[in-house]
Parts: C-alpha cells; sequence; structure tokens
C-alpha cells in the first residue's frame, strides 16, 4: 500500500510559494510526465514521494504577454496555447507543435516542460537558441537566469525546493528565418532522437544568400542542448565549414539509448546541420 | 471543490487524494466503462475524454486538475447528434473491428471536426495522431472523417 500524501491546490501564487517555503513539495502542473513516471498498476495511487503541490489552476502562471524587449510566457501555459497564439516566433511554435498529440499539448505546459528538464526536452532547443531566461520565484525573492544556465543536466535544474518557475522571457530576435529538423521513429508523438534548430537573419542587400546573426541549437544528442556562439560566428564565410562541423562534433558527448546510439545521434546530427549551411554556400 | 462529470456536479472533500488519475474516478468511482484504458502513458488515445471541451488523455490527468472543470465522457457524448453522424460513419466505412481504441477515436474526431469542419488529409492524420488503432489500418478511419466533413451540415 503506497501513502496517501496531502495534496495541496492553492488558488493563489502567494498561497503556492507560503506552501513551499515551508516543506518539500512535488510540483505538479499538466501531468504529463509526472504521472506517467510516478505510475503504478491499474486503479492504484500514483507513487508520489511527498506532498503534492498542484500549480494548473494558478491564474498568475496562465499568461502570454508581449513586453518591449521579450514575450513573457506564463509557466502554465499549455503547449497548445504556445502553437495557437498568433505572434509568439514561429521558430518556438514549430517546435512546440511537434512535441506530443494533440492531447497531450492540451494538457502539458511550457514551464513543466523546461523544469522537467529532460535531455529531449523540445522546447529546450528555442528557448536556449534564443536566449530565453527563466523567472523562479520563492515567498522570499524572485530571480532571473537563462535557460541555459537553470538546466544543469538531464532532469537537472537550478530549481530550490522554495521556488516556482512562474514564468519563461523569450528575447524579441531580429532574425526572420529558421530551420528545424526533429529526428524520431516516427513523425508525430515521439521524442526526438535529435534535433537541430538554425535561426538566421538574411540580409537583402546581398545578391547570394546570405547567413547573419547565426543562432544553432542542437538538442537530444547530450544531456544539455549544445550551443557554440564561437562556431556560430564563424558561419558566414564557406572556407570555414570544415572547422565548424569538426568543432560541433568535438562538442558532443552523446550516449546509447533506448532511442538511437551515440554514433547515429551525433552523425545525423552533423550531417543535418552541413546539409544546412552547405545549402547557403552553394 | 467539485468537478462536473457528463450531467452532474460531484463535490471531492478537502483529504482526498487529487493525484488520482481522472481515468480511475470515472472508471471506479462512477462505474462508467466506456472510457478505456490501453497505455495508461498518453500514448494510444483510447482515454480520451472531453474537459471543458478539449480533448485529453483521462490517464494522464491527475483529479485535481479537473476540478472546476466540465468532463464529457463517451457516454454523455453519445446522446448527441454529433456523436450519431460519427458513430454512422464509422460504420459504414468499415472503421470498427475490436472496438477498443473507438470511444477515444470518437473523441478526437469530435474535437477536429469542431474546430475545422473541412479538414486536409494532413489535418486528419495530425488530429489521430494520438490514436493507435491495431485493427483497421486507419484508412477506413480517415475515410469516415472525411464522409462526415464533405456531408452538407458540419458538426
Amino acid at each position: 500500500m503506497t501513502a496517501h500524501f496531502k495534496s495541496h491546490r492553492p488558488s493563489t501564487l502567494k498561497e503556492a510559494l507560503e506552501l513551499l517555503a515551508n516543506q518539500p513539495l512535488t510540483i505538479v502542473a499538466g501531468g504529463t510526465d509526472l504521472m506517467v513516471r510516478k505510475r503504478q498498476w491499474q486503479g492504484a495511487t500514483r507513487r508520489f514521494s511527498s506532498d503534492v503541490l498542484f500549480v494548473k489552476q494558478l491564474e498568475a502562471l496562465n499568461h502570454i504577454v508581449k513586453h518591449p524587449g521579450y514575450w513573457a510566457i506564463g509557466a502554465g501555459v499549455t503547449q497548445q496555447q504556445v502553437v495557437d497564439h498568433p505572434h509568439l516566433p514561429a521558430y518556438l511554435k514549430c517546435a512546440v507543435s511537434q512535441m506530443g498529440t494533440p492531447a497531450i499539448r492540451n494538457a502539458a505546459t511550457i514551464g513543466g516542460n523546461v523544469v522537467n528538464a529532460a535531455h529531449v526536452a523540445d522546447t529546450l532547443p528555442p528557448l536556449i537558441a534564443s536566449d530565453a531566461t527563466v523567472v523562479l520565484q520563492s515567498a522570499k525573492e524572485t530571480r532571473e537566469m537563462p535557460v541555459a544556465t537553470f538546466v544543469t543536466g538531464k532532469y537537472e535544474t537550478q530549481l530550490k525546493p522554495n521556488e516556482l518557475l512562474i514564468e519563461i522571457r523569450v528575447p524579441h530576435l531580429d532574425i526572420s528565418h529558421f530551420s528545424y529538423q526533429k529526428l524520431g521513429n516516427r513523425s508525430a508523438s515521439i521524442l526526438s532522437k535529435l534535433s537541430v534548430l538554425v535561426l538566421w537573419e538574411r540580409l537583402s542587400d546581398r545578391p547570394q544568400a546570405h547567413l547573419s546573426k547565426v543562432r544553432i541549437a542542437i538538442g537530444a544528442v547530450d544531456d544539455l542542448v549544445i550551443r557554440a556562439p564561437h562556431l556560430e560566428a564563424a558561419v558566414d564565410a564557406k572556407q570555414a565549414l570544415p572547422q565548424i562541423l569538426e568543432g560541433y562534433r568535438a562538442l558532443m558527448h552523446s550516449k546509447d539509448d533506448k532511442r538511437s546510439t551515440k554514433l547515429y545521434k551525433e552523425t545525423v546530427a552533423i550531417n543535418l546541420l552541413n546539409q544546412f549551411l552547405e545549402g547557403f554556400y552553394e | 471543490m467539485h468537478y462536473q462529470l457528463n450531467d452532474k456536479s460531484y463535490v471531492v472533500t478537502e483529504d482526498a487524494d487529487l493525484t488520482r488519475r481522472l481515468l480511475d474516478v470515472i472508471r471506479i468511482d462512477h462505474g462508467l466503462t466506456g472510457t478505456k484504458e490501453g497505455c495508461g502513458e498518453g500514448e494510444c488515445g483510447a482515454c480520451l475524454v472531453l474537459i471543458d471541451g478539449q480533448i485529453f488523455n483521462a490517464c494522464l490527468v491527475p483529479l485535481g486538475n479537473a476540478l472546476g472543470c466540465t468532463v464529457v465522457t463517451i457516454e454523455h457524448f453519445a446522446t448527441t447528434e454529433a456523436f450519431r453522424r460519427i458513430s454512422d460513419a464509422l460504420i459504414r466505412c468499415g472503421a470498427v473491428q475490436c472496438g477498443y481504441c473507438t470511444p477515444g477515436m470518437v473523441m478526437a474526431i469530435a474535437s477536429l471536426l469542431k474546430s475545422d469542419p473541412r479538414p486536409t488529409d494532413l489535418a486528419i492524420k495530425e488530429a489521430l495522431a494520438g490514436n493507435l488503432c491495431r485493427c483497421t489500418g486507419y484508412q477506413t478511419l480517415f475515410d469516415a472523417v472525411k464522409e462526415v466533413a464533405n456531408s452538407d451540415s458540419s458538426l
């Protein structure tokens, strides 16, 4: 028999933060990860190891607002709300629209995907490519840090036990193009073997296609999303291509897992990047 | 604390375990077994229900996230004209064999046609991407959706 832990379902953010200040709680948003990870047999309760804090009902986490420098996306915003939003950046909507299934996107939250910090989390490449930040709040303080700093490993983040991820801030970028390629065993309802996201601006005063302000994020290959500004800066010159690809390859420390192998993920990620960049230099 | 299930409202007590799956509440507490449990991890879509008009995997929804919401299961949806038209089309197209995926499939089809009355082939595939059927090979299901979509009146 599993112990029955208490469920807390506060109606305001303030109450939620007060509860978190006093005891360790397992935070449940949409439930799409935790309800599976804590599963037992049919009909049995979920196997939580502490009291549970529900946050999906908190209105303070359910906003999408355009500020002068950035988009503020509440941590409780669902993936479907992101996809349906008319003005959020297309590269973000594209990546999120390929996550899960329609029913899962109705439940799964953007904050949940970030704070769960799976190495295959598909919100992380667009958020890290755009230098997005997270806003973490406790009863005592609020802090903001880059998503790339917040996520420290596979399922590991800098979230303190008394903190709640309340908002994700996506800066307005001066880019108009993107390419997103996600590989999985099938095209829908699949976790990524790997993904390659490239954001760039095309300079209109040049006759040839020309890349500038390039941002490259490679997801699911390593425990952390791969981003290398020094290599991005070198992308402009065709003769640098071999060194760029070599540079990315050197950054990869993949492992064999149930979805794929190290060799496959690293080779295919490099091939996709090569294919994309060669297309521009031609 | 309460939730609405089909046409009735139910109260949830303060000490209730809100981490229980909505699927278990529906099947065990209410004895409504039309909502099926397939995989239990959000992959198969057999447990789809409508929550405030949108499809959800009842196996992934903790009771706590259904509070204050209206849940509609296949038993209640089966009393509607939309159901009758989807059901007729599924039967005519031979899109039902063992029937285990059918309640969830009906919910996904209803949700699609409500938001997109004339879906493209791609939109139909995307809308049913979360519903596994091991019998029909899907083509008859796509045919049934198109049959409803191509009829004179939308759902």
